[in-house]
């Protein structure tokens, strides 16, 4: 069997995910980075393989898979003798697995709301307005062109943004409350739904404190320091050359029983300079 | 025991409805009526945590998530109708993603506007949308405020509706050039799926899926469409006043 291929962005939401799965399992992968801050995901190399331009792409045994979730059941399938599996046999549970991941995962929207505000929006409008137009032409598809057309331009409102947070809360109490029956998300063992909720809400003790702290959110907590423990995550968070390097210190501060502090615009661009 | 709650033979009631006829699995198909709003009614609401439709519901356990319900009805019932390996499940389950990104919201919005809203005369919309903006949940009546107040307007969301389908359209057309069916050589859940989303297009937006432009996709779909437990699975409607193909948004 060959070595799997990944052409992704940091560990980090969709990107993350084979990620997490391959370093979890302690599967050998060639890792490309593709720097979405500065678009490569647009590059004419990059749609060569995705023509949608979606993050994440893996190329296994002459195959391509662009879609993240599924990506993981096969990835655990395809390599049931490394590390835990992360699927379970019974259809009943996997059903779960499948629909808990998928609910928690639609706060992502909300969150990255958030991200765009604080760090996404700032790196693009740094770019010159040709550097932006050009950019935008080469995204593939129209819906898509205007999606990322609003997003760079646009600074949301005071109310957007506790909208954001709100919503995001919601999604740390509906965590706490799974959480509250089982000790991961959907059940007795870690699975791919914990994988992808995880590789969406691991900095929330940082982006939204007021909701993601041991008093609102114990067990939501204890999960996510659970989860920085699991072999292989903190390998995937050392291929991180920007952004998910703050999973180090949210690991560091979570298990000192401290509340990490928001990393700024300025120490992304830092790391994101020493790590170029 | 299986109970599934369902709405006109269309979409994801559709795909749950073929599904359950072609594993021949037995189960009490309830009827709910969208356009009645009876998924708003507090019994049903309760019974099936928060109204969507369709649900499926066995043994007490309630399958809300009708695209994931019917990657469950693969796994858990013979014919499986889907590849067992790795690589064949993948491809399964990325269809499952991208034609509900594509086709999901973009069909029901054309659907809804060329379709269902004109086929009501003027005293049942009023009364429909007056129920609608009645209803007792904030959250709902903003689903339906959102459907009505598109009801005269954007034309920009149903081009970029008609734009989405076409890309789609184009791929279905593209993947069946290797054979009868979409993954792994076989009739199989994804097709149930595709079939489902797609199969009013030719009605709906004949320029873009015809027997000229796409004669695979009319094939496909004729194929589907003789298949004895489609045929029983789309009798299952009950608005024919609406005409055969009945659309309504998800609220």
């Amino acid at each position: 069997m060959s070595k799997p291929q990944v052409w992704t962005w940091e560990p980090n939401s969709n990107s993350g995910k084979p990620l997490f799965a391959l370093c979890q399992k302690g599967v050998a992968f060639d890792y490309h980075y593709i720097n979405m801050t500065d678009f490569e995901h647009h590059s004419p190399e990059y749609l060569a393989r995705n023509p949608a331009g979606t993050l994440p792409t893996m190329e296994h045994d002459g195959k391509l898979f662009t879609e993240s979730t599924p990506m993981c059941e096969y990835i655990d399938a395809t390599w049931p003798g490394h590390g835990p599996r992360m699927v379970p046999d019974d259809p009943l549970a996997r059903y779960r697995m499948r629909a808990i991941g998928r609910r928690i995962t639609s706060y992502a929207g909300a969150l990255s709301v958030i991200g765009w505000h604080n760090f996404v929006g700032p790196m693009a409008r740094s770019k010159t307005p040709e550097e932006r137009e050009r950019i935008i032409a080469r995204i593939p598809t129209k819906e898509r062109r205007i999606a990322w057309q609003t997003a760079m331009n646009a600074t949301f409102t005071e109310e957007q943004l506790a909208g954001a947070r709100a919503a995001v809360g919601k999604g740390v109490m509906e965590m706490e409350a799974l959480l509250k029956e089982t000790p991961f998300l959907a059940g007795p063992s870690y699975t791919i739904a914990d994988l992808e909720s995880f590789a969406n809400f691991y900095s929330l003790p940082m982006t939204v404190p007021e909701y993601a702290n041991k008093e609102a959110a114990p067990r939501y907590i204890d999960w996510l320091i659970r989860i920085y423990n699991i072999d292989g995550t903190m390998a995937a968070f050392g291929l991180a050359r920007s952004l998910a390097r703050r999973a180090f210190k949210i690991k560091e501060e979570l298990e000192a029983g401290r509340q990490p502090v928001q990393v700024t615009l300025e120490d992304v661009q830092r790391q994101a300079a020493a790590n170029g | 025991m299986i109970a599934l709650y369902h709405f006109e033979p269309n979409a994801e009631s559709l795909k749950l409805l073929i599904a359950l006829k072609e594993k021949a699995v037995p189960f009490e198909g309830r009827y709910v009526d969208l356009l009645d709003l009876e998924h708003h009614q507090d019994a049903f609401r309760d019974a099936s945590g928060g109204g969507r439709v369709p649900l499926l519901v066995q043994d007490g356990e309630a399958f809300a998530d009708s695209q994931l319900t019917l990657e469950y009805l693969a796994e858990a019932f013979q014919p499986r109708l889907a590849p067992a390996d790795p690589s064949g499940w993948y491809d399964i389950q990325a269809w499952t993603v991208q034609l509900d990104q594509a086709l999901s919201a973009a069909v029901r919005l054309i659907g809804w506007h060329t379709v269902t809203l004109p086929a009501m005369d003027e005293a049942r919309r009023k009364d429909f949308l007056a129920r609608a903006a009645g209803l007792a949940k904030p959250q709902a009546q903003a689903g339906w405020a959102q459907v009505t107040s598109d009801a005269e307007a954007s034309e920009d969301q149903l081009a970029l509706a008609n734009d989405k389908i076409a890309a789609m359209v184009g791929r279905l057309e593209a993947a069946l050039k290797d054979g009868d069916w979409l993954v792994g050589g076989a009739y199989s859940v994804a097709d149930i799926n595709a079939f489902a989303l797609a199969h009013t297009l030719p009605r709906l937006l004949p320029h873009l899926v015809n027997g000229e432009t796409t004669p695979r996709m009319m094939a496909w779909l004729e194929r589907i469409g003789a298949r004895p437990a489609v045929q029983e699975a789309l009798a299952m409607g009950k608005h024919a006043d609406l005409g055969r193909d009945v659309y309504a948004p998800a609220a």
